[in-house]
């Protein structure tokens, strides 16, 4: 993504061109376009925006959240036009303007605890969160790339364990598997729409 | 949608787009980044709302993938067509009342025939005797029609389905471009391991990585995505749809 905001981006409007600046010759249109509408596949700009909110949460490098605020920036006020074409530039908009759900597997030591962060993250991968992000960290190596909240959590508690932050908020970490899919159950969209 | 003729009944996956407002005749093209997007929908729709039945539409899907697209060493190509031949419109999907007797029981024939409303007068225009499978009775009512219990319905239906698939595989097949699009090959290869994860199918995981790696290593430029082996770079679909893509294998590999 480093060479998709060198290549292509717009420095004048903003958002990002189809074809990177330096392109061009036989079977490519000469004209510059920025496309934003999914017709049909997600269109470059939303899915740059996606792309993007998902590395700066996986991250926490700045860098990333300025480019996704920048590509979503740059196409502000053209929902109306674009309709339902619009999905994808709207599903990275999502990214901005409400906070991401983190499901974080922390493993702590091998064999046991190695077989309950798999089946952890099996089961933060099986759920259904909007704008969910997930993190598998060995205690052994840490992980200064974790968002500061989630990294507060690390050292909140010993052993294997599962946790989800949404913005800055964590929950109780879950130190079973069971515990863990409880916990996703009860705070899955699928649990608040059963209410 | 997954009721619909959109939907391909026997095979799994989805053709193009429909052509009517009922969703039962379809454009029998069938593209693999429809099936990438309505993929993660299904997969979505399972996980959100623990309803089974998306499961089934998702490993369809997933089913179509695997035995069309997929290559042994990762890729996938990019759509099956519609017809065999320029008088052909679907007739690959469709069934005649008669062709579909002829491979089936009278007892399966009396379960899928209302269910999947294959009767003498079909819904194709160049053949009006050809019939769109869709789903056109719950499998309830049929059984209380037939005093049947619904797990001998259910049965007899998976059987005749299985038949019909059978018979069909035997018949001239619509050709499959095998042509390896980078940014289609992302796209199917992020839903898959979502796939691999919500309906734990090992295979789909292990292909998608075998995939993302091809892609990677038949890169000259490490950062710079051909749009097809050897051929013109500088897409951003390629360049983004592999990057979600890749994010979707971070989070996926233990």
């Amino acid at each position: 993504m480093h060479r998709v905001w060198s290549d292509y981006l717009d420095t004048e409007g903003g958002g990002l061109f189809d074809l990177a600046r330096n392109r061009g010759g036989e079977g490519l249109l000469p004209a510059a376009a920025k496309p934003v509408q999914d017709a049909p596949t997600p269109s470059g700009n939303g899915m740059a925006g996606l792309a993007l909110a998902r590395l700066a949460e996986l991250t926490g490098a700045s860098v990333w959240r300025e480019r996704r605020d920048a590509v979503v920036s740059a196409n502000a006020g053209r929902a109306a036009e674009l309709g339902l074409h619009g999905a994808t530039m709207l599903l990275a908009v999502d990214w901005v303007v409400q906070p991401a759900t983190h499901l974080v597997i922390i493993e702590d030591g091998g064999g046991a605890g190695s077989k309950t962060a798999d089946a952890m993250h099996q089961l933060a991968l099986r759920s259904f969160f909007p704008r969910r992000v997930v993190h598998r960290v060995k205690v052994a190596e840490g992980d200064g790339s974790l968002p500061e909240a989630v990294r507060g959590m690390l050292e909140s508690a010993s052993g294997t364990r599962g946790f989800i932050c949404v913005g800055t908020s964590c929950e109780t970490p879950a130190t079973t598997v069971e515990a863990w899919q409880e916990t996703l159950a009860r705070l899955t969209t699928k649990g608040k729409l059963a209410q | 949608m997954a009721r619909g003729g959109i939907h391909d009944q026997l095979g799994g996956g989805f053709h193009r787009y429909s052509v009517d407002a009922r969703w039962i005749v379809p454009h029998f093209e069938k593209m693999s980044y429809d099936n990438a997007e309505l993929l993660r929908a299904y997969l979505d729709a399972h996980t959100a709302f623990s309803a089974e039945q998306y499961a089934e539409v998702a490993r369809g899907i997933v089913r179509w993938i695997r035995e069309v697209l997929a290559d042994a060493e990762g890729g996938y190509g990019a759509s099956q067509d519609a017809d065999v031949g320029l008088d052909d419109d679907g007739d690959y999907f469709t069934w005649t009342f008669e062709e579909a007797a002829a491979v089936l029981t009278e007892e399966e024939l009396a379960v899928i025939a209302p269910y999947h409303d294959i009767g003498t007068a079909g819904e194709m225009h160049h053949n009006p005797a050809r019939n769109v499978l869709f789903v056109a009775e719950p499998l309830e009512t049929i059984a209380r029609r037939l005093e049947l219990d619904l797990p001998i319905a259910e049965e007899r239906l998976r059987q005749a389905r299985s038949k019909l698939l059978a018979a069909r595989e035997g018949r001239p097949t619509p050709f499959v471009d095998r042509s390896q699009y980078t940014s289609w090959n992302a796209m199917l290869a992020g839903a898959l391991l979502q796939a691999s994860a919500v309906l734990d199918d090992p295979w789909a995981g292990e292909h998608a990585l075998r995939t993302l790696r091809r892609l990677r290593a038949k890169q000259t430029t490490p950062d710079e995505l051909a749009h097809t082996t050897g051929g013109i770079s500088g897409m951003l679909e390629d360049q983004v749809f592999t990057a979600m893509a890749a994010i979707d294998a971070f989070e996926y590999k233990r």
